[in-house]
C-alpha cells in the first residue's frame, strides 16, 4: 500500500519517489501555502495582480481545516471594451487524509466559498452599421456569489516543514447576485457565471509551522 | 499544463444582432396567416441614402433601431403606397460575453403607424433582446 502510494506521488507530481521521506512519523502544525497557478495564470495573461494563499490544520490525525483567500485586481480589454475587476473570495472546509505514512497529505475534502467583488466598465463601444456607434460606461458595481467545491488534494514534504501539492476541484454554484445586466461574467474562485458547475486546479507551495 | 489553464482566448461566434423584428401577416376569413410580401424597400428616417430592403420579397424585416436616439423611424415602401413606421425606445448596454463584449437591449415603450398600406400593427415582446424573436405583427 504505502508503495503504491509512492509510486501514486511520483507520477502525478512529476517527481523522484526519493523525495519521499519514511520516516513514518505523524506530526500536527499550520500550514501556509501560496498558490503557484494564479501567479502563473497571471504571469502569461499580464492583466493585473491577482494573488491566492491557503492554510490548513490538523483538528485530528486525519482530519484538516483548510481556508483560502484570494485576491484579484485586473484590467480585462476584449473586442469593445474595458472593465476593471477587484475581488476577495475565501474558501472554507475540511480535508479527511487518506494517507498515514509521514507528514505527506492525500486528501478528499469540502469547501464552502464565497466571493465578493466590484466591477465597472470603463469603456465600451457597440458598432451599429447603419446609425452609428454606441459608446458609453458603466460604473462600478458590487456583487457577490457563494458556491460549494468537492477537493481532491495531494501535499508531499521536499524538505523539512516545505511542502508542494496540488489541488483538483469540482464546483457547484449556489447562488449569484445581480448580473442583470450582463450574460456571463469571471465569479473570482469559481469561474464563468453561466456554469452551474466548473472545475478547477490549483498548484501550491507551502510551508509548516509545525507545532 | 499551465497554457491548459489559462483562460483560452476565444472567438465570438454568436453576438446577437437586436433589431425589431416584423412579420406580416393577413387576415382572410378571420383566419390571420404569415404572408410573403413583394417588392418592398424599407429605410430609416433621415438615412433616405442606404436602403435595409430594396425591392425585396421578405416574410419579416428586421429594424435596427437607432441606439443614441429615443426614438426610431421606419419608411417602408410597398408598390402601391408608403408607410411610415415609429419606435419610442430605451438603449441598454448588456455584456453578453468576454469574446463578444457588449450588445445592445431595447425596451419598446411605444409605436405608432401610418395606415395607407397597414391594416394595423401588433406588438408582440417590447423587450428587443434576442436575435430571432418575432416583436412585431404587421397585418396588411
Amino acid at each position: 500500500m504505502r508503495g503504491i502510494s509512492k509510486y501514486i506521488f511520483s507520477i502525478l507530481l512529476f517527481l523522484p519517489a526519493s523525495v519521499f521521506s519514511q520516516n513514518g512519523e505523524y506530526s500536527r502544525g499550520l500550514r501556509i501555502g501560496f498558490d503557484l497557478s494564479s501567479a502563473a495564470i497571471l504571469a502569461i495573461e499580464g492583466e493585473g495582480v491577482e494573488t491566492a494563499v491557503t492554510a490548513d490544520m490538523n483538528i485530528t490525525e486525519r482530519f484538516f481545516a483548510v481556508a483560502d483567500a484570494g485576491y484579484i485586481n485586473s484590467v480585462k480589454t476584449g473586442p469593445g471594451y474595458d472593465l476593471s475587476l477587484n475581488a476577495i473570495y475565501m474558501r472554507a472546509g475540511a480535508d479527511y487524509n487518506f494517507y498515514r505514512q509521514n507528514n505527506d497529505v492525500v486528501a478528499a475534502g469540502v469547501r464552502y466559498g464565497f466571493s465578493t467583488f466590484s466591477r465597472e466598465t470603463t469603456s465600451f463601444m457597440v458598432e451599429e452599421g447603419y446609425w452609428g456607434n454606441y459608446t458609453g460606461t458603466v460604473p462600478e458595481r458590487t456583487l457577490g456569489s457563494h458556491w460549494l467545491e468537492a477537493v481532491f488534494s495531494l501535499k508531499t514534504e521536499l524538505f523539512s516543514n516545505v511542502f508542494i501539492g496540488w489541488s483538483l476541484r469540482g464546483k457547484v454554484l449556489l447562488s449569484k447576485k445581480d448580473g442583470a445586466d450582463m450574460q456571463e461574467w469571471h465569479i473570482p474562485g469559481y469561474g464563468m457565471s453561466n456554469k452551474s458547475s466548473t472545475g478547477g486546479f490549483n498548484f501550491y507551495i507551502f510551508y509548516r509551522i509545525p507545532f | 499544463m499551465i497554457a491548459l489553464f489559462s483562460s483560452c482566448e476565444k472567438e465570438c461566434f454568436h453576438k446577437p444582432l437586436t433589431m425589431v423584428n416584423a412579420d406580416f401577416f393577413t387576415i382572410e376569413e378571420e383566419e390571420e396567416g404569415e404572408v410573403t410580401v413583394d417588392d418592398v424597400s424599407v429605410y430609416g428616417l433621415g438615412r433616405e441614402d442606404s436602403l435595409l430592403y430594396d425591392s425585396a420579397s421578405v416574410r419579416r424585416i428586421s429594424l435596427p433601431l437607432d441606439p443614441n436616439s429615443d426614438i426610431t423611424t421606419f419608411v417602408v415602401l410597398f408598390p402601391e403606397n408608403s408607410d411610415t413606421l415609429t419606435f419610442h425606445h430605451t438603449t441598454s448596454p448588456f455584456f453578453h460575453s468576454y469574446e463578444c463584449g457588449y450588445v445592445l437591449h431595447y425596451d419598446l415603450s411605444g409605436f405608432e403607424y401610418s395606415t395607407n398600406v397597414i391594416d394595423s400593427v401588433r406588438l408582440e415582446i417590447s423587450k428587443i433582446t434576442h436575435q430571432y424573436e418575432r416583436h412585431l405583427k404587421i397585418y396588411l
